[in-house]
């Protein structure tokens, strides 16, 4: 016994392990790294992939070509379709940043502002933006703006409430929702000096929530790692949002690390290629394909599922193939009873199964004998409404015809 | 009729109902629609042909009675559309949030299963049957669930017509479980059960859950199509004390049982291998 519950144990260490393994995962090269940073299935079976090249001191590699690219989807390569080289691939972007009270020492807010407008600063033409400033509850009127000026201004007008309150996972879900319809590269980072108190929703529905959009959550941790009291940074839930999303967790001490930050991540973001193919497989059929992108040798993994529970594609031949058989199992007992009647010395039927449990019917006293017996149904004028038979007292329902009766 | 052909036509009318229900839907450029919308509208043809059919199997390959067969169908047709197309917006959200897989594949046929056997409620209108039925088709959902996708990933490699076929026998693998598994499911949790001993309906049983009724009229558990039984003759109810037989004050005639005669009206506590004398039906009753 002991060794089977190790055994189931052991198993189900090993799926859950899996299980767990991230949907994208980085390839490590001791030159550059290449990463699947999103996959776009919104126009399946055209399959959109989001690839960012790094070199070996974390800079974005740039002029790539589609021909340095390769696709493979289940063992099979495929045909880049449509070709997005970097700088020209257009990015939504949501800037979570916390105003609750805390920011306002060290001027934390100032410097999150100075780094939202870095950010901003490096976006395109196409490129649009939203701002939830965020406590204990989210400000959600800012809608997305290609126009810069319109973002540094609601970037300047974001202001430290004197509440304590911190919402993060609202604000992860609310961030999700503002860019769960958007197609293209979708990009959400949630700036935070502290730790989640009020949320309504808890860091697994924000993973779940942020995992049924596809959505990688990007999460920053600004100030004081460990404090007393509850002024620092839970890095181990911003870390745990990031990573079983797909994102990635960073750490900025000061403002200028901070600023630094996310100008690297506008300009890595910027410098993504877009590869579009056809899958080889095109059928709606709910399975999970697993992908490899190489760059130069360099491969990187990911995977997606197509979204389909069912197939319900249909023909008439498949259907007609289909039914002819289960027409056939329906009338098979009564065809096999036939044959067991034609036949009595032949094999068992299912009759001949039901009738030897028959047991001999002990013949029953005359039913004047009970004394429980009415001599004859206590029948009176009464007749039924439909078919004109005498009913017994009290008879709810004609015994000739079933008719329901008013009494 | 036993109780494995009784489980055999369900299994097919199930089969039946999935396969029309793919057949259907199938016309429609669904994987073109917004995905909840086209589980919806699936569902609630899978829920419809699936909850009807099976509703429908019983009037039509046991009581043999077909306008028994087409209410009880057009019941479970709606109840099943309305279960049906909750149970497959659930499952496709289990589906996206585990990834697909057996795991996510087998959840969502899981609860489609489930409201489908909740849906017998607009036919039984009985809890515990009800209950018996859920749990029927949660297990059918299950082990369809898994063949689908066993099937799924085995012609993984194929496409075309390969691909509508699996997609089909999945479809009609789904709703056999799930038909046939229902009254299994009551089978096994029943506490009781009537086989008919003589009579038009020799070698037929039905199982108690909560009540059984008896009587001519086909709407009973029991149908018993001889003149001398009345439209709704008896009752068997389950109670504290066990099982009592409760012969209907409408009823023409009593019920014998053994050498004693139970009147209109009256109530008895009955045992396992108590044999009930109801017009020409001879019915044994057995408790577990």
């Amino acid at each position: 016994m002991s060794r089977s519950i190790q055994f189931l144990g052991s198993l189900t260490a090993v799926l859950l392990l899996l299980l767990g393994l991230p949907s994208a995962t980085q390839a490590q090269a001791p030159s550059t790294t290449a990463r699947v940073t999103q996959v776009d299935t919104s126009r399946y079976p055209d399959v959109t992939l989001y690839v960012a090249v790094l070199d070996a001191t974390n800079k974005p590699r740039s002029g790539l070509k589609q021909s340095d690219f390769g696709v493979i989807e289940d063992g099979k390569e495929v045909k880049i379709t449509d070709f997005v080289g970097g700088g020209h691939v257009q990015i939504n972007t949501a800037l979570a940043i916390d105003r609750s009270g805390s920011m306002e020492s060290d001027n934390k807010l100032d410097s999150a502002k100075e780094a939202a407008q870095t950010f901003t600063a490096q976006m395109q033409a196409n490129d649009q933006t939203t701002i939830i400033p965020f406590e204990s509850i989210l400000d959600l009127n800012f809608p997305f703006s290609s126009d810069k000026g319109r973002i540094t201004a609601a970037i300047d007008n974001i202001s430290t409430d004197n509440s304590t309150g911190t919402a993060i996972y609202d604000a992860v879900v609310a961030g999700v929702n503002k860019l769960k319809d958007i197609e293209g590269r979708r990009f959400l980072v949630v700036l935070t000096d502290g730790q989640d108190n009020r949320s309504r929703n808890n860091a697994e529905k924000a993973i779940t929530y942020a995992n049924k959009y596809n959505q990688p959550v990007y999460t920053v941790g600004f100030g004081r790692q460990n404090a007393p009291g509850d002024d620092w940074i839970n890095e181990r839930v911003l870390r745990q949002v990031a990573d079983q999303t797909g994102g990635e967790y960073f750490y900025a001490p000061d403002r200028s690390e901070l600023v630094a930050l996310y100008d690297r991540l506008a300009g890595s973001l910027h410098a993504e290629y877009r590869l579009t193919y056809r899958s080889p497989r095109p059928n709606y059929d709910g399975t999970k394909r697993d992908l490899r992108v190489s760059v130069e040798g360099l491969t990187s993994a990911g995977s997606y599922v197509e979204e389909h529970l069912i197939n319900v594609h249909s023909s008439t031949p498949v259907g007609l193939a289909l039914l002819l058989p289960l027409l056939a199992l329906l009338v098979f007992p009564t065809l096999l009873r036939f044959w067991g009647r034609k036949l009595p010395k032949g094999p068992q039927t299912l009759v001949a199964q039901e009738t030897k449990l028959v047991p001999q019917v002990q013949p029953l006293p005359p039913k004047a004998a009970s004394p429980l017996q009415p001599a004859s149904p206590n029948v009176t004028d009464t007749v039924c409404t439909k078919c004109g038979k005498a009913l017994r007292t009290g008879a709810r329902f004609c015994n000739g015809c079933g008719a329901k009766q008013t009494l | 009729m036993n109780k494995r052909l009784q489980i055999y036509y369900h299994a097919i009318f199930g089969a039946l109902g999935g396969l029309v229900g793919w057949w259907t839907m199938g016309t429609l450029a669904t994987q073109t629609w917004n995905i909840w919308l086209s589980s919806a509208l699936i569902g609630a043809g899978l829920g419809l042909s699936i909850g009807g059919l099976v509703a429908a199997a019983d009037g039509a390959m046991i009581k043999r009675v077909p306008l028994r067969a087409l209410r009880d169908g057009i019941y479970g047709a709606f109840a099943g559309a309305l279960a049906g197309s909750l149970g497959l917006l659930l499952a496709e959200g289990f589906f996206l949030l585990l990834h697909g897989g057996f795991s996510g594949r087998t959840l969502g046929w899981m609860l489609l299963g489930l409201t489908v056997g909740l849906s017998d409620l607009a036919v039984s209108r009985r809890i515990q049957r009800t209950t018996y039925a859920a749990l029927g088709g949660l297990a059918g959902g299950l082990i369809g669930g898994l063949v689908y996708e066993g099937l799924t990933r085995l012609f993984l490699a194929q496409s075309g017509e390969i691909q509508i076929l699996v997609g089909g026998l999945g479809l009609v693998i789904v709703g056999a479980c799930i038909g046939g598994l229902i009254p299994l499911a009551r089978q096994v949790f029943s506490k009781a059960e009537l086989h008919v001993r003589a009579g038009k309906q020799t070698g037929l049983v039905r199982e108690v859950t909560e009540s059984a009724s008896l009587g001519r009229y086909d709407g009973n558990d029991l149908y018993l199509p001889d003149k001398g039984i009345s439209w709704r003759h008896a009752e068997i109810k389950q109670t504290k004390e066990g099982f009592i037989l409760e012969v209907l004050a409408e009823a023409e005639a009593g019920v014998w049982l053994g050498t004693n005669q139970v009147a209109p009206g009256q109530k008895l506590l009955i045992n396992s291998g108590d044999q009930l004398k109801i017009g020409d039906a001879l019915v044994e009753f057995i408790g577990r």
